[in-house]
């Protein structure tokens, strides 16, 4: 444990319009889940504090809307999660956190493009659909 | 065509007389109309070419001379004997005698030089040729200005300037020329001159500066330089019309609106003066109607006819109110001098009657115009009464009356919620309307904005907001309009109609009017019937959410025209793909914020908060982050006041939160800290059930915000940047758009650049060059309309991805092949043959346009490719036919064809079956017996050659391109005139290759190689057809074909084979002379091969003219090894002496008759394969190293630049000192 001082790590989500992007971000900051949010124009923002192996993390969850979802690679971690049931979102956003927190060790040089953890499409579509149905 | 009198000098080097009497002469040039013309007429040919002389377009003249003199004068030409000879006639029977009456020959010529000045004059006045606006001082300038800076007819020089041009610090006193696409400046003092050309596309900035030195300036700022214009006559004048056409080149980038001259242009009154053109009238009226249509916020199209001052008597005040009155077409407007006092909007099509009233010396010459609701408008002081009055009748015949729009007294909802407050208001509308009017026409004054500052009563919003909007207008005019469109939408499918599905339950989800299907369905009909109505900005988020609010107090009418007065009046550009508008506007509350409140704007700048939070303040109008009921109140204002409201209130919610925001770490605290203060926003007038909202709803944490009541919101930022005027607001816009367009190019630049880096060697530096210079074609044949046909503006569609966005023509790309790519031959026509094929080939889908990435792809090939690549480019270019202007169709198939291997994204290593279905399976039954042999063939060739080199290249080739092996023996055959139209390209392309001879030869001993082997290939070919002919179904005879060589694509025979048997026969006449047109035509053909076959000897001389050596006689498959070294030194000595005139070779072979005296066909069964080409190719070292070479671009795009640079190539770059930019 080398440092117990607080880190600020900032989360984007992007996807597709109307898959759950607001969702998911309200599930994890508020543990709430509302059949009523309005599409998200710009972008939208909650924080949150957590403690991730014993250290305080501030994550910042930004939603934003994005044209297009760039590369994807291999090894992504991937979680089928369900916003409305909140379903794996805590594990989800945790594994963000601490693989974050660990390439901030192995990378200090800034990268244009981080190693993206993908959420994939199938559970954030399940996600909306569910929250559609309800 | 008769000419001013032009002294000539030589009357006969290059031309023949054809007619003289003792004063005229008739002459023709020489090398005009006799077919061949002869020696003589070739040279004069060239050097009218050269020259560029006009007597290409007119071979014929008519000199005047008078006996003694030796000076000629010209005095007529023309392009057919016939005008001519009519000149000629007139000339004799008019003008001989009266000649013969002079006696001196000073007074002939002068006389003759008269009459024709006369007759041109007399010509011009009963033509009249164009009806031209211009003066004759102002034509001169437009003659300097095309000369000076090579501008073509079409570009149209708007006005010319006098002023200083900052060159160093050095003032250059000159000319600044404005034009629609470009600013020039020029200036020539004491032997220096100083030119400038920059486009208005390419400008980044222009500010009107003041400095200490400078105290006048304009600065032009453009990506790679900043020019200082100074010392104008009138700045503001210049100014302004330079905003307006940069800002017409910005709406081009964006959205493509080429400029259009309006032709409907009122003809002012004669006052203008002198050197004003047309078009600069044209611009102002456009921008006076501009101001005039926001002001009165009327319909996109109305345009303002004139202006006048006077009064208005004002019943409400008992006053007589000084003010402008505005008519156009469809409206008179009136707004008073003090701009809050009292405005006024009059549609015509509510005028009953307009009447001049009795003048009186308190009242002089009043008007008075009633309305069909009985209102009565006053107006007086009117200078030009009888002619205004004159105009307004006219303007009211020509309106008809529709009676449409006959909105019923509201009262629909529900008064259960009588609670006070909602009834005061309601009453204080009542009474505003029993004062001021109702309706349209009503008196908008001080105290309207008061009420509506107070928010306006829930049943009456829909109706006011109507009428504040303007969108009444919109509706009034065009009754049934919506449900067309609704009908028209119904079922269709589109991007736009997804994405609206996807939104429709994520609008007003809060509301219930939106829990339910008939409230969806209400907001899917308006946004469909948007989106059908205008495809450029189709369906964009944040409409769903302002248009569910609209459709809560509007009828479904009422609410697609308020979206309409949204998208296209009050929010302009709001919605587009790119939400530019609000972009530009975010930038413009930078700006302001900047201004009102500084203490935030460092922070804020460091926090970035302004762009990222402010998006949907702009976008929504606040109604995705206030709550509901305090938003409305927002939109009221908005429709009365303008998004200067918008802006008001903006910086209010900063200026609310200075200290929490100066107190922020980050962006993320300080949205959050906005984020909450827009939650607590209030309307406690509100009757409405509340409606949490979205955050409030989950956001729990710490204690709640206080409440912040939006009418004190209003309020407040009223008083505090109430003064921000709405014309300031546009001049910033303007600015901001500037930047945010230029911005948006350099990503789509980026983008594009990134995308496509990874498909070619070239660098990230040389593509954004390579795409600058393409997107310059591209805008350079929007500027000045390409070769006709599609219109190049429609091909630019910003909604496309950003690959797509710009595609250029043929004609366009002719150009940039020319300047940029290897292969391009010097000799002009052969450089147009091959653009054209190259064009075809990079041209995928056949739409006669192609994109970047299409671009780039060939291009990368021909500069980065390795041998094998640049040769199968070569081949496959000529497979496509060449002038196929006749058949289209086969070009597109052939395109279709190699649609596969060049475009990285698509290929997967094989072609699809179903495309080589289409073209080229009649080639399969060919294939077989070529690819068995030729190996055997090619190693015999190299054994007798010995070099190392083509093993090794050979080796190279094997081993790299196995996997290509595949697709490359599909690789359609060349026919013999394919084959020498390669040779012919091949002869063109070394022309300034310092190896130029070598490859001369290199050539000639491939060439005649690759003859040779066609020759051989062709006893195969014959045996085959035997074979075929044997078979008594020629159907069949197809289909076995392919089958027979293990079934490589038997799906693409019955492809075939199921269009049926009459679309079959046109199907095949397209492939060209290498396939048997037609049933009938390939009965005769094998029965003439038949004959050949039996007389090889024949065979041999006739399609091998070249090879006259004994050899060929007892040419049989087994002896091909000695007949190809033999056949090929023959050759080379014969090629030797007649390269320098390349075609004439083999173009020989062309002309000979052949066989059946089939014109276009050579020699049918002569073909070689892309293997043999190739092998053939190695053979020769110098090719080989020609096209191994690796080309470098830099140097190309470079000169590119420059010779662009200069705009059009009448100019020599060298003579001038340029500075240009862009």
């Amino acid at each position: 444990m080398t440092s117990r001082k607080k880190v600020l790590l900032k989360v984007i989500i992007l996807g597709d319009s109307g898959v759950g992007k607001t969702s998911l971000m309200n599930q994890y900051v508020n543990r709430k889940f509302s059949n009523q949010y309005k599409a998200t124009i710009g972008a939208d923002f909650l924080t949150k504090e957590v403690m991730v192996d014993d250290r305080l993390v501030t994550m910042q969850v930004t939603t934003k809307r994005a044209q297009a979802w760039c590369q994807s690679k291999n090894n992504i971690p991937y979680f089928e999660t369900s916003a409305k049931e909140a379903i794996n979102v805590e594990q989800a956003f945790q594994t963000i956190a601490r693989n974050a927190l660990k390439q901030e060790t192995e990378v200090e040089l800034y990268n244009e493009f981080p190693e993206p953890i993908k959420l994939d499409r199938n559970d954030r579509a399940k996600t909306s659909a569910e929250a559609c149905t309800c | 065509m008769w000419v001013h009198p032009e002294e000539v000098l030589q009357a006969s080097a290059l031309w023949i007389t054809e007619r003289a009497n003792p004063y005229f002469i008739l002459q023709k040039r020489k090398g005009h109309g006799d077919g061949r013309g002869g020696l003589a007429g070739l040279l004069v040919g060239t050097l009218d070419v050269v020259l560029d002389s006009s007597a290409r377009v007119a071979p014929y003249r008519i000199l005047y001379q008078t006996p003694d003199s030796l000076i000629y004068w010209i005095i007529a030409h023309g392009c057919s004997r016939k005008e001519i000879t009519e000149h000629w006639e007139w000339l004799e029977q008019n003008l001989l005698q009266t000649l013969s009456i002079f006696e001196n020959e000073n007074d002939i010529t002068t006389f003759v030089k008269g009459k024709v000045q006369g007759i041109i004059a007399e010509y011009n006045k009963n033509h009249d040729v164009k009806e031209d606006d211009d003066t004759d001082k102002f034509k001169e300038a437009i003659c300097t200005f095309r000369k000076l800076f090579g501008m073509p007819e079409e570009e149209k020089l708007v006005n010319y300037y006098s002023c200083s041009y900052w060159k160093g610090h050095v003032p250059r006193q000159g000319w600044l020329y404005l034009s629609i696409n470009h600013i020039c400046f020029y200036s020539y003092l004491l032997g220096k001159e100083a030119k400038l050309v920059i486009r208005w596309a390419d400008i980044t900035q222009l500010e009107k500066s003041a400095t200490l030195l400078l105290p006048d300036a304009v600065k032009v700022s453009t990506r790679v330089a900043e020019h200082v214009f100074s010392v104008f006559l009138n700045i503001n004048e210049t100014f302004k019309l330079m905003e307006q056409l940069a800002n017409i080149a910005m709406r081009q980038l964006l959205d493509n609106e080429g400029f259009e001259q309006d032709r409907s242009l009122p003809k002012l009154k004669r006052k203008t003066p002198k050197k004003v053109s047309a078009l600069k009238r044209d611009l102002d009226a456009r921008a006076k109607s501009e101001r005039y249509r926001a002001l009165f916020r009327l319909p996109k199209d109305e345009k303002l006819d004139g202006h006048t001052g006077c009064t208005l008597w004002t019943p409400f005040n008992k006053m007589h109110i000084l003010g402008q009155m505005f008519v156009s077409t469809n409206y008179i407007c009136f707004t008073s001098k003090e701009e809050t006092l009292c405005s006024l909007i009059i549609p015509l099509r509510e005028v009953t009657i307009v009447e001049k009233a009795d003048s009186s010396n308190f009242l002089p010459s009043p008007v008075s115009i009633s309305t069909k609701n009985r209102m009565t408008f006053l107006f007086a002081n009117l200078k030009d009464r009888d002619f205004l009055v004159q105009r307004i009748s006219d303007f009211l015949q020509q309106t008809t009356s529709k009676i449409y729009f006959e909105r019923e007294t509201t009262g629909s909802v529900n008064s259960s919620d009588d609670e006070a407050k909602e009834f005061l208001k309601e009453q204080a509308w009542k009474n505003h309307i029993t004062e001021y009017g109702q309706g349209v026409c009503m008196y908008r004054t001080e105290k309207t904005k008061d009420l509506v500052l107070k928010g306006i009563p829930e049943n009456m919003r829909g109706e006011l907001w109507l009428l504040f909007s303007g969108a009444i207008n919109e509706m009034a005019t065009h009754p049934g309009y919506y449900e067309d469109l609704v009908e028209k939408s119904m079922g269709k499918y589109n991007l736009a109609t997804e994405e609206i599905e996807r939104d429709l339950h994520r609008s007003l989800p809060e509301h219930p009017a939106f829990q339910n299907e008939m409230g969806i369905a209400a907001l899917r009909r308006v946004l469909t019937a948007y989106a059908f109505r205008n495809p450029n900005i189709g369906y964009c988020q944040a409409m769903n959410i302002v248009t569910s609010v609209l459709l809560l107090y509007a009828k479904e009418e009422e609410a697609f025209w308020l979206l309409v007065a949204l998208c296209e009046r009050m929010l302009p550009d709001y919605y587009n793909t790119r939400v530019v508008g609000a972009l530009v506007d975010q930038g413009v509350f930078e700006e302001l914020a900047r201004e009102y409140v500084p203490e935030l704007y460092d922070c804020m700048q460091d926090l970035g908060v302004i762009s990222t939070i402010s998006l949907s303040w702009f976008l929504t109008l606040f109604l995705s982050v206030m709550p509901f009921e305090s938003a409305v109140v927002v939109v009221d204002c908005f429709f009365y006041e303008g998004i200067k409201v918008i802006f008001q209130l903006a910086l209010n919610v900063l200026h609310a939160n200075i200290h929490q925001l100066l107190g922020a770490k980050d962006d993320g605290e300080a949205m959050t800290v906005l984020g909450r203060y827009l939650d607590s926003v209030t309307n406690k007038d509100s009757t409405l059930p509340p409606i949490p909202h979205l955050h409030s709803l989950l956001t729990d944490d710490g204690d709640p915000h206080p409440e912040v009541d939006i009418f004190k919101l209003v309020r407040s930022s009223y008083e505090k940047f109430g003064s921000i005027r709405a014309d300031v607001i546009e001049q910033m816009r303007f600015k901001q758009r500037l930047r945010v367009i230029q911005t948006i190019e350099d990503t789509t630049k980026r983008n594009v650049v990134r995308t496509i880096v990874t498909e070619t060697a070239f660098s990230i530096d040389e593509l954004e060059e390579l795409y600058v210079l393409f997107k310059e074609e591209h805008l350079t044949s929007c500027y000045w309309g390409g070769t006709g046909g599609s219109n190049p503006t429609e091909r630019h569609d910003p909604s496309l991805p950003y690959l797509e966005q710009y595609r250029i023509d043929l004609e366009q790309f002719r150009g940039l092949f020319s300047l940029l790519f290897p292969w391009a031959p010097v000799n002009g026509a052969h450089a147009d043959l091959l653009a054209l094929r190259f064009f075809r080939l990079l041209d995928h889908n056949g739409d006669s346009l192609i994109n970047f990435r299409e671009f780039i792809s060939g291009l990368s090939v021909l500069c980065h490719g390795d041998l094998t690549e640049k040769l199968k480019l070569l081949y496959k270019m000529h497979v496509i036919p060449g002038k196929c202007q006749e058949e289209p169709d086969s070009a597109f198939e052939a395109t279709q064809y190699f649609f596969e291997d060049i475009t990285p994204e698509t290929s997967n290593g094989r072609p699809c079956p179903r495309q080589h279905a289409r073209g080229y399976t009649m080639f399969t039954p060919q294939i077989v017996p070529f690819s068995l042999y030729s190996p055997l063939m090619l190693t015999r060739a190299l054994c007798k050659l010995h070099t190392p080199d083509y093993r090794h290249y050979l080796r190279l080739w094997n081993q790299g391109t196995k996997n290509k092996l595949d697709n490359m023996k599909d690789l359609p055959k060349l026919n013999q005139s394919q084959f020498i139209e390669l040779c012919k390209t091949l002869y063109n392309m070394f022309s300034e290759d310092a190896q130029e001879q070598e490859l001369y030869h290199a050539t000639a001993t491939v060439t005649s190689l690759l003859l040779e082997m066609g020759e051989v290939g062709k006893l195969f070919c014959h045996s085959k057809d035997q074979e075929e002919q044997d078979q008594d179904d020629p159907e069949e005879a197809k289909t076995s074909g392919p089958a027979q060589d293990g079934g490589t694509k038997p799906e693409g025979v019955f492809q075939q084979r199921g269009q049926g048997e009459g679309k079959e026969e046109s199907q095949a006449r397209p492939c060209g002379p290498a396939k048997r047109d037609g049933r009938g035509e390939q009965l005769s053909a094998m029965e003439e091969i038949r004959l050949e076959d039996s007389s090889p000897k024949d065979t041999g001389t006739s399609s091998s003219m070249l090879i006259s050596d004994d050899e060929t006689k007892d040419d049989t498959s087994m002896s091909s090894y000695s007949v190809l070294s033999g056949g090929s030194h023959e050759l080379d000595d014969k090629l030797h002496c007649e390269d320098i005139n390349d075609d004439t070779v083999l173009v020989r072979s062309e002309n000979r008759p052949h066989g059946g005296g089939n014109g276009t066909s050579i020699d049918k069964d002569w073909a070689i394969t892309f293997e043999q080409f190739l092998a053939s190719v190695l053979t020769e070292q110098a090719l080989v190293l020609y096209f191994e070479k690796p080309v470098e671009v830099a140097a190309r795009i470079t000169n590119a630049k420059n010779v662009r640079k200069v705009g059009c190539s009448l100019l020599s770059a060298s003579d001038y000192e340029i500075s240009l930019s862009g």
